[in-house]
């Protein structure tokens, strides 16, 4: 019978629609957006914190980081690819900006995670970044 | 004493196998998002778990049945194979996403490119499930899974405050995010139950040859054992409340759950933490490859078991080889395991209750179990937990995609 045998491929179909939900043209998905770089640099200063106080594995800062970086930079794309309102454009404008710096300073603590004083750099800066992604957000 | 001295290991084994990569995902995203209010869900995954285990560990020891035995007779070939289909599926995207979480853990230790470790993974769990025999295979990763318990110490160091914590164990609802927040108690409830860990407890009991006289034993692992390794859910949701919930930080990483540890014991917590991660995953890793097998062969009828040699059962072996060729497949493909864990967590509590419902029917079934069928504290308990279920497994997808995954 043709419905039993499309039935595996509806299953299929099913399983694999929310793997491809990630539109996110509404201001709900903007602010999630620009939450999600909040958070980034709120991590990306923690692990600055411990790297400062030489709490940590030099191969964690660099797997880890890397996974930070990469996702404000896929954050930053989102961002930029996806249709907006006009009044969204600033705030995404400013956000993308944000996430390049904080990208460009987990970046700076996985090259050296032994210099301490550049971690200490790296987390007071982080920290603002993510008060201010955190303020953008909820403005929206 | 002996018997006494196999129920500490086993329950030493239960406790490090508890945790699996949904709970390492669930509850530290359920301590960052709501800090201590999602403890509850613990305690009811975790009773869940327990009745379901002990059931299905009776029924088999008593009948020599194990779950996929008693699905197909209770429900018939066509209803049975959709209930294997699903439960294969589902053992698939567990099992890709506990060899893409332990590739992960690896990559954290030693920065090697993840496409070696992957292979790594695969051909180093190969190898044990083929050569290490099954009680062998339990200890092994259950004891080395108790490094985990160093977030248990985080969770106390870190000084949260008790009283908070005692609160979050009170069931309660929120009235706002209320969707993101019944996502989460879903998750977390269904990272506890998920039914590869019943498959595989219920065929270890015949892998294991226990008989009547080790009912007692069964009940003592499911009650204490499960019950223990809540506790490690529970820590995990407690130092992830303390860390990440106040800077709002989203976790996405099984870094980040590492992170927790590193914030309370530095490095040593940090390398603890990665190392009982590691066997944790690749212990779930070993049970999610067996429990398919298993399950394929107890429906099929071929002969099964690690107790038999691999050209005794050579389909049984064959089936779980291809889980792993095919898990690896997955991975390979550069799918990332937290998002592959959330779905695999969320779809293995939709297909939960056609499970547990013939273990539940079979369990009262005095024709069948003699006197050791459910008793009436026994049934009443596995009638609510068929309730609970039921009523999780029908908002998981809807609350999936109303959050986005969680995301939002």
């Amino acid at each position: 019978m043709p419905s039993r045998a499309l039935a595996p491929l509806v299953v299929l179909i099913a399983l694999a629609m929310p793997l491809t939900a990630c539109g996110r043209a509404s201001s709900t998905g903007v602010q999630a957006g620009i939450k999600q770089l909040a958070s980034i640099s709120a991590e990306g200063a923690l692990m600055a914190d411990d790297v400062a106080r030489r709490r940590s594995k030099v191969t964690f800062v660099r797997v880890h980081g890397a996974e930070l970086s990469a996702q404000a930079e896929h954050e930053a794309e989102k961002l930029n690819d996806d249709p907006v309102a006009p009044r969204l454009k600033q705030p995404i404008h400013t956000a993308i900006e944000l996430s390049a710096d904080i990208g460009g300073a987990i970046d700076d603590l996985r090259v050296s995670p032994q210099d301490r004083h550049q971690a200490l750099e790296s987390k007071r800066k982080l920290l603002h970044w993510a008060e201010e992604a955190g303020k953008l957000a909820e403005e929206l | 004493m002996k018997k006494l001295f196999q129920l500490a290991l086993g329950i030493i084994a239960a406790i490090g196998g508890f945790v699996d990569i949904g709970e390492l995902v669930f509850n530290t995203q359920a301590g960052a998002d709501f800090r201590y209010q999602l403890l509850w869900a613990v305690p009811v995954g975790v009773i869940g778990i327990v009745v379901f285990a002990e059931m299905t560990g009776r029924v088999a020891t008593v009948s020599g049945r194990p779950v996929f035995d008693v699905v197909r007779m209770r429900m018939g070939l066509n209803v049975g194979l959709v209930t294997l289909v699903a439960s294969l599926l589902i053992n698939l995207l567990t099992l890709a996403a506990e060899v893409g979480g332990a590739a992960i853990v690896l990559q954290l230790l030693f920065d090697v490119n993840v496409s070696t470790l992957i292979l790594l993974v695969v051909v180093a769990l190969v190898l044990i499930v083929y050569f290490v025999p099954f009680g062998g295979i339990e200890r092994i990763f259950g004891y080395l899974g108790c490094a985990l318990l160093v977030y248990v110490a985080a969770a106390v160091h870190l000084k949260p405050d008790w009283h908070q914590v005692g609160q979050g164990l009170i069931p309660s609802w929120r009235s706002s995010s209320t969707a993101l927040y019944a996502y989460f108690v879903v998750g977390v409830i269904g990272a506890a139950l998920v039914p590869y860990e019943v498959y595989f407890y219920s065929s270890g009991a015949i892998e294991d040859r226990w008989t009547v006289k080790d009912l007692g034993l069964n009940r003592a692992n499911a009650i204490l054992g499960f019950t223990l390794g809540g506790i490690l859910s529970i820590a995990l949701i407690v130092v992830a409340g303390e860390v990440f919930f106040d800077p709002q930080i989203q976790p996405g990483y099984l870094g980040t759950t590492a992170l927790g540890a590193q914030r309370a014991f530095g490095e040593a917590g940090l390398v603890l933490a990665l190392l009982g991660m590691l066997f944790a995953v690749g212990g779930a890793a070993v049970e999610c490859a067996t429990s398919g097998a298993y399950t394929l062969a107890q429906f099929a009828g071929w002969e099964w078991g690690k107790y038999r040699r691999p050209r005794e059962a050579p389909r049984f072996t064959l089936a779980w080889l291809a889980f792993f060729a095919l898990a690896f497949v997955i991975v390979e493909t550069g799918v990332d395991p937290v998002l592959l864990t959330e779905y695999a967590v969320i779809l293995s509590v939709v297909a939960l209750p056609m499970t547990y419902l013939p273990v539940l029917l079979i369990a009262r079934d005095r024709t069948f179990m003699g006197e050791h069928a459910n008793g009436k504290f026994a049934a009443t308990l596995g009638w609510l937990y068929f309730v609970i279920i039921l009523v999780v497994a029908l908002a998981a997808i809807p609350l999936m995609l109303i959050t986005d995954g969680g995301a939002s």
